[in-house]
């Protein structure tokens, strides 16, 4: 336990190193404000630690200034917008962009060179080169080219836009109406009519632009008291405590950092499932329960802040669907903790895990973690019961490819022994290898690990084929009442269809086949890269850009 | 799984039959019975019966599930074409390319998709029926694939009988009703307008959320709409509210400065001011919706005055090609730069409808996906119409291209009035313009005439040694006020201890000081100091290029290379040094020209791909004996009846056409029209939003709402929002679009409500059903039965 204990604080401290200097970044405490001051944007109110969190990235990207925190940066920008003149502070995500704009620089000086080589590798670069009318023009010849680069370019002019310091202003809207009306617009500071406001935040930006941290620390302490109270007595403002936690769920980085539970486990059940290491096993279960307990946390956490169940973006889709995934082997262990499946499930569970929030980790920009309110057509029961349904099914299919993997890996390690695995699957199927016995009520699946393996894909394939198919037949029923038609040949339901295809092939082959086991790992995997590609192509390539004509 | 079928389902599939089959073909072919009843019920059935063992294989069954694998996966992502797959440009859809032209739903609805599917299922049941023997352990299996039947049976109703489309339905109509004249209405969308006689009514303002001050209605909020009638004898505004008729009045203007309008109540003491004039709000009742993916020409006879003398006739189009350009000429259209289209003319038949007043077939010949209608300037024509295209390069590099034409005042600069091009008729005009190349701006004061500077300054110049200072505030060149183009300069004067700033424009009778509170009309005071008279003239454009004083001959007079002007001679062809850096070149000169119309197309990679077929084109030729006419007509979302039912977004052109006959007609191209079961209004719109309430943006929006009703006396109304489409008729109608409000307009004023039937979908749903409760079955139940018997037998054999 208390090796637990140490890597769960190594965990959440990974996050707020502080930096070991004396600067005035460093000195500036803005906790009780980003804790404490709601901000109107978009429909909701965000802590203003959640906001600026949101709305840095809308300048740069998954990156920071000089590794300053958002809220930093952004109330520097604000105050002091002359400190980042000429300074890379845009972030270009597209790299043929990126190129494009360095060949229009006079590169023939050293220093100008040098930001350009740091351009390439970051995608930072300053307003005022994307301002040479030289790159203007670029721009607007490649804009014309509008499947390719009419997005991009227009990230690049609003990240430009909100970088200015009056646009900085101007969405900072943190004065709630004084009606309390929940119909009403909230506003910036302009309006507000209480001078110890008005007096505190003067104080608070001179001695912002003096440098002098003390004062800006007592100011925003002020502030961050003075400011909530403008909401008192309506139900608009929210509580100081869901601020709170809003604001410490996004610092921790959306618990993202789970993935580290989840591959010591996985070392740990990889060693124990192949080694039958008893112990290692059960330690390995522990950080297992350990891992799944904290997603548990992530997943509700995330439920409290953003007052629904996390399944209405690609963030919340991929992150619900590894604790689902986590949960149900959490699940099946403890079913099969005394058969020959055990470590299966939890093993595969954990590897899926691990890959999903290592995902929404390095694409944050894709797989932005932002809570937003959902689009009008999402507000339906069957946004729960459809989307639920069919990410439970998606990541059962992710698990089902790692044990297939392992079995895969199994065989080949079997080919170069020159063994024969042929014989090696389970033969009643998936659960029924579990649920049918033989002579001495001995189970149907034998005690090898080519037969588990394969027995476990089989549990998971019967699963998820039942829950895809249900999921999308209920979409069907969503869409009917939704757009007018169960079924409209759209690429991310034809893909749904596609991967539910090459299932009922595995299910059908493998009643003719030879060789079970292996063409059921095969076809799992080709199932899951179907399913894949219909997660990340159909999604980030093709549907986006697709006419439905 | 592999059990002995039944014996008696297991005989007659065989290639066995083969040898009776020849048999039969071989006596039919000797006895002359080909084509006989006989024939046709001896040999297809011992070709089922050969086929039979086929379709008992379970691999067939596997192999069409790839097929159908490979088809979806075609017609949905296409086939990449690169490595680089999450580029969209990487991918590419076999359903799209010429040949094909096909919809999603076209695609899924070809014959292949057909066979593969009814090959599954032939092949499903005749293994379920021959290899599974029906029992309890195999009710899941049967379930299964009795449900995936009955689900394709729903799917044949359903997509057979499918009819999908969308209805634009707009919130009003403003119905006029004068003395002596028809009633005439007009949709409320803004800045609408109608004229009846000398008297013009405009929508001036619509407020969908006003709030009623007086009466027992006070606090309730309705939907507003505000009329200016402009008559020969009396103008003004006449305020209509939705539901509300006994509200109506109207509103004058008056004679207190400081409320200019008021209403008519309070000044005549009455309501209205024309008590003979009745306007109302009515409902803008549909009958027809437009079907999905569909294309038509309607066309309708028209008088020599404009008259129509029918009404609008559909002709359907079938067959219309949707993602591909096909040119039937290449002097039909204009191209990019560098592209050549191909030639790929169609021959689509639209055939002439009942009461049509053409009754011959229209050819459709050309189709463009992505255009819009160009004039490019062509040489020939008779009148003089001089045009240059000039280029400026920075070494061999183009850095900008630019075509002006001398007459069009609009069309005569460049740049930001960098550049003009002029056309002068004598060495005087010439020389006049060589002396007026540089901007000056002169005071007249008493007799005196002054120079003064034409850069803008901080402080106040003495005009010489007169008792006047003044001040440049700022110089504008070039602006195009209502279709003119001006130039002014705004200068401070000061006059003892007064000040004040005057308006110089470049044509001297515009000029005026800016008096407080003041209106800018011709009547008003101009001046506030008539001592002082003002002249500005803007000078040349840096850059002026004349014309027209010797043939093929042109000039450059430029002022870009100091104070000093320059005039020099500047030959077609010949690059001519601007500054040490910049060239100036004519390429191509024209002097008689004229304007040539035709459709332009879009590159591909220029195209928005959200905007689908909207700006797509077709060219229609209409043949008869005495001669073709053909016309190019673009793509109409909806075929609204007349400008008047416009509704602001879309477009109203349809072309007019004089037949060889002598006939005038219009037509225009748009989608199918269905009837719908009874006419549909909209009586309200409602938009609920998120904390902070409606902003007009989309992300402020909880739910969108329209309240409609059917006119079918009922007066029973249905609140249709997103995800709660509501029955009618054999119709379910749904929340599709709405009219965000913008610049122009508050919006609200329409719905787009999207319409479609649903037969067979509770099949549907019943074959999914089964399926479900199938799987279940046969992964989960049936193990539990098994291990039952298994406990059983190996009980009892241990006994």
């Amino acid at each position: 336990m208390k090796y637990i204990a140490t890597l769960f604080i190594l965990l959440f401290s990974c996050h707020s190193f502080a930096k070991e200097t004396t600067s005035f970044e460093a000195q500036v405490d803005m906790t009780p404000w980003s804790d404490s001051v709601a901000v109107f944007t978009n429909g909701r109110v965000k802590s203003f630690e959640t906001f600026a969190r949101s709305f840095m990235p809308y300048i740069m990207g998954p990156l920071k200034f000089e590794s300053q925190s958002p809220a930093f940066t952004y109330f520097d920008m604000m105050i002091r917008p002359e400190r980042y003149m000429g300074e890379s502070v845009i972030y270009v995500k597209h790299k043929g962009l990126r190129a494009a704009i360095i060949g229009e620089l006079q590169t023939g000086e050293p220093s100008v060179q040098e930001r350009a080589d740091a351009f390439m590798k970051t995608g930072l670069v300053s307003r005022e080169i994307l301002r040479q009318p030289e790159v203007r023009s670029l721009l607007g010849r490649l804009r014309r080219d509008v499947r390719r680069f009419a997005t991009p370019i227009e990230t690049i002019d609003s990240a430009i836009g909100a970088s200015d310091s009056r646009n900085l202003w101007a969405v900072l809207k943190i004065v709630p109406p004084t009606s309390g009306s929940f119909d009403e617009q909230w506003s910036t500071l302009d309006s507000v009519t209480d001078p110890a406001i008005f007096e505190s935040w003067g104080a608070m930006v001179d001695a912002w632009k003096a440098g002098d941290a003390a004062v800006v620390n007592a100011e925003l302490l002020t502030l961050s008291q003075l400011l909530p109270a403008l909401g008192a007595g309506s139900d608009i403002y929210p509580e100081a405590s869901r601020l709170k936690l809003e604001s410490l769920y996004f610092r921790m980085g959306n618990l993202t950092s789970i993935w580290l539970v989840y591959l010591v486990s996985t070392i740990l059940l990889l060693m124990a499932f192949v080694y039958r290491f008893r112990r290692v096993g059960q330690l390995g279960l522990a950080f297992f329960v350990l891992a799944v307990l904290l997603n548990t946390v992530a997943v509700v956490w995330r439920w409290y802040v953003s007052g629904r169940f996390p399944n209405a973006n690609m963030f919340e889709a991929i992150t619900t669907a590894a604790w689902m995934g986590g949960v149900f082997a959490l699940l099946m262990e403890t079913i099969l903790r005394k058969s020959a499946m055990k470590y299966v499930f939890s093993l595969g569970a954990a590897i899926s895990a691990m890959v999903a929030l290592l995902a929404v980790r390095l694409y944050p920009l894709e797989l932005n973690p932002h809570i937003s309110n959902k689009m009008p057509v999402l507000h339906d029961i069957w946004l729960y019961i459809h989307v639920n349904f069919i990410i439970f099914a998606y990541c059962l299919i992710f698990v089902a490819a790692v044990s297939a993997t392992i079995y895969l890996v199994r065989r080949l390690i079997q080919k170069t022994r020159g063994q024969n695995g042929k014989e090696d699957y389970a033969r009643a199927g998936g659960i029924a290898s579990l649920v049918e016995v033989r002579p001495n009520n001995k189970p149907a699946l034998s005690n090898n690990i080519g037969s588990v393996l394969d027995g476990a894909t089989m549990i998971l394939v019967e699963l998820s084929f039942i829950l895809l198919w249900a999921g999308i037949v209920m979409g069907a029923i969503w869409a009917d009442h939704s757009w007018g038609r169960p079924w409209g040949w759209d690429p991310k339901e034809t893909f749904a269809l596609n991967t539910f295809i090459i299932f009922i092939v595995l299910i059908h082959a493998r009643i003719k086949v030879r060789d079970k086991g292996l063409w059921t790992a095969w076809l799992a995997l080709i199932g899951c890269g179907v399913m894949l590609f219909n997660w990340i192509i159909i999604n980030f390539t093709i549907s986006g850009l697709h006419s439905y004509a | 799984m592999k059990q002995p079928a039944h014996p008696f389902f297991r005989w007659p599939g065989s290639l066995l039959w083969l040898l009776p089959l020849l048999a039969s073909l071989l006596l039919f072919w000797r006895i002359g019975g080909v084509g006989s009843v006989w024939w046709y019920i001896v040999v297809p059935t011992l070709v089922a019966l050969i086929l039979i063992d086929l379709f008992t294989t379970v691999w067939l069954g596997i192999s069409t599930l790839v097929l159908l694998f490979i088809y979806c996966s075609i017609g949905s992502s296409g086939a990449p074409v690169s490595l680089a797959i999450w580029e969209p440009t990487a991918w590419v859809n076999l359903r799209e390319m010429r040949g094909f032209e096909m919809t999603e739903f076209e695609w899924f609805h070809w014959w292949p998709f057909k066979w593969l599917v009814a090959i599954l299922c032939l092949n499903m049941s005749i293994v379920t029926i021959r290899k599974i023997r029906f029992n309890i352990l195999t009710l899941g299996v049967w379930t299964i694939h009795g449900g995936v039947i009955v689900m394709v049976l729903g799917c044949m109703v359903y997509f057979s009988q499918k009819t999908e489309g969308d209805v634009l339905v707009s919130r009003r109509i403003v119905e006029i009703r004068s003395t002596n004249a028809e009633p005439v209405s007009m949709v409320v969308t803004p800045s609408n307008s109608v004229t009846i006689g000398d008297t013009s009514y405009t929508i001036t303002d619509i407020n969908p959320s006003w709030e009623l001050m007086s009466g027992d209605d006070a606090g309730k909020r309705a939907y507003t709409v505000t009329v200016s009638v402009q008559g020969p004898e009396q103008s003004f505004m006449r305020q209509l509210i939705a539901g509300y008729p006994q509200y109506t009045e109207d509103i004058v203007q008056s004679d207190d400065p400081n409320q200019p309008m008021a209403r008519a109540k309070n000044t005549m003491g009455r309501a209205l001011v024309d008590e003979s004039l009745q306007m109302s709000l009515q409902y803008d009742a549909k009958d027809h919706f437009f079907v999905t993916q569909s294309g038509a020409i309607y066309l309708r006879e028209l008088s020599g005055d404009g008259t129509p003398l029918t009404p609008w006739i559909e002709r359907p189009i079938h067959n219309l090609p949707r993602f591909n350009d096909y040119i039937a000429g290449y002097d039909d259209v204009w191209s990019a730069r560098n592209t050549t289209p191909e030639l790929h003319p169609l021959s689509i038949k639209v055939e002439p409808q009942d009461n049509d007043p053409v009754g011959v077939d229209f050819i459709v010949n050309s189709y463009l996906r992505y255009a819009f209608m160009k004039s490019q300037v062509a040489s020939g024509g008779e009148e003089l119409f001089p045009v240059v295209w000039v280029t400026l390069r920075k070494g061999s590099e183009a850095v900008q291209s630019v075509e002006m034409y001398a007459f069009d005042p609009g069309s005569s600069t460049a740049d930001m009035s960098l550049m003009t091009f002029r056309w002068l008729g004598s060495e005087d005009e010439l020389a006049g313009l060589e002396k007026s190349l540089l901007p000056a701006i002169n005071a007249t004061i008493g007799d005196t005439e002054h120079a003064i500077g034409i850069a803008p300054t901080e402080d106040f110049q003495q005009i010489d040694d007169s008792e006047y200072a003044y001040k440049i505030k700022s110089v504008q060149n070039n602006l195009n006020i209502g279709g003119t183009i001006v130039s002014l300069a705004i200068v401070e004067l000061r006059h003892d201890d007064k000040t004040w700033e005057r308006w110089v424009f470049d044509n001297p009778s515009m000029n005026r000081d800016v008096i407080d509170g003041a209106q800018h009309d011709k009547s008003s005071a101009k001046f506030i100091d008539d001592n002082i008279k003002m002249t500005y003239s803007s000078g040349a454009a840096p850059i002026t290029i004349v014309g027209g004083i010797e043939d093929n001959s042109y000039r450059l007079l430029t002022t870009i290379s100091g104070d000093t002007p320059t005039s020099t001679p500047l030959v077609v062809g010949e690059p001519f040094p601007l500054t040490e850096e910049v060239t100036i070149t004519i390429d191509r000169a024209e002097t008689h020209t004229f304007s040539d119309t035709r459709p332009m197309i879009v590159p591909p990679q220029q195209r928005d791909p959200s905007a689908s077929n909207m700006y797509s084109m077709i060219q229609v030729v209409i043949p008869s004996n005495e001669g073709t006419v053909s016309t190019w007509l673009p793509y109409h979302h909806y075929a609204f009846e007349s400008p008047k039912e416009l509704v602001r977004r879309f477009q109203y052109k349809p072309a007019v056409l004089r037949l060889p006959s002598g006939k005038i007609i219009e037509i225009m191209f748009s989608r199918q029209r269905t009837e719908l079961p009874t006419p549909v209004a909209l009586k309200t719109f409602e938009v609920d939003s998120h904390l902070g309430g409606f902003t007009g943006s989309t992300s402020s929006i909880l739910n969108w709402r329209s309240i409609v009703t059917f006119l079918d006396g009922s007066d029973s109304t249905l609140a249709v929002s997103v995800n709660d489409p509501k029955p009618y008729g054999e119709y379910w109608f749904f929340q599709s679009q709405w009219d965000p409000p913008d610049s122009a307009s508050q919006g609200l004023n329409y719905t787009v409500l999207g319409v479609g039937n649903r037969h067979g979908v509770f099949t549907m749903l019943l074959g999914c059903c089964l399926t479900v409760a199938g799987m279940i079955w046969a992964f989960y139940v049936k193990p539990t039965i098994r291990r039952k018997r298994q406990q059983a037998v190996y009980a009892e054999v241990s006994k």
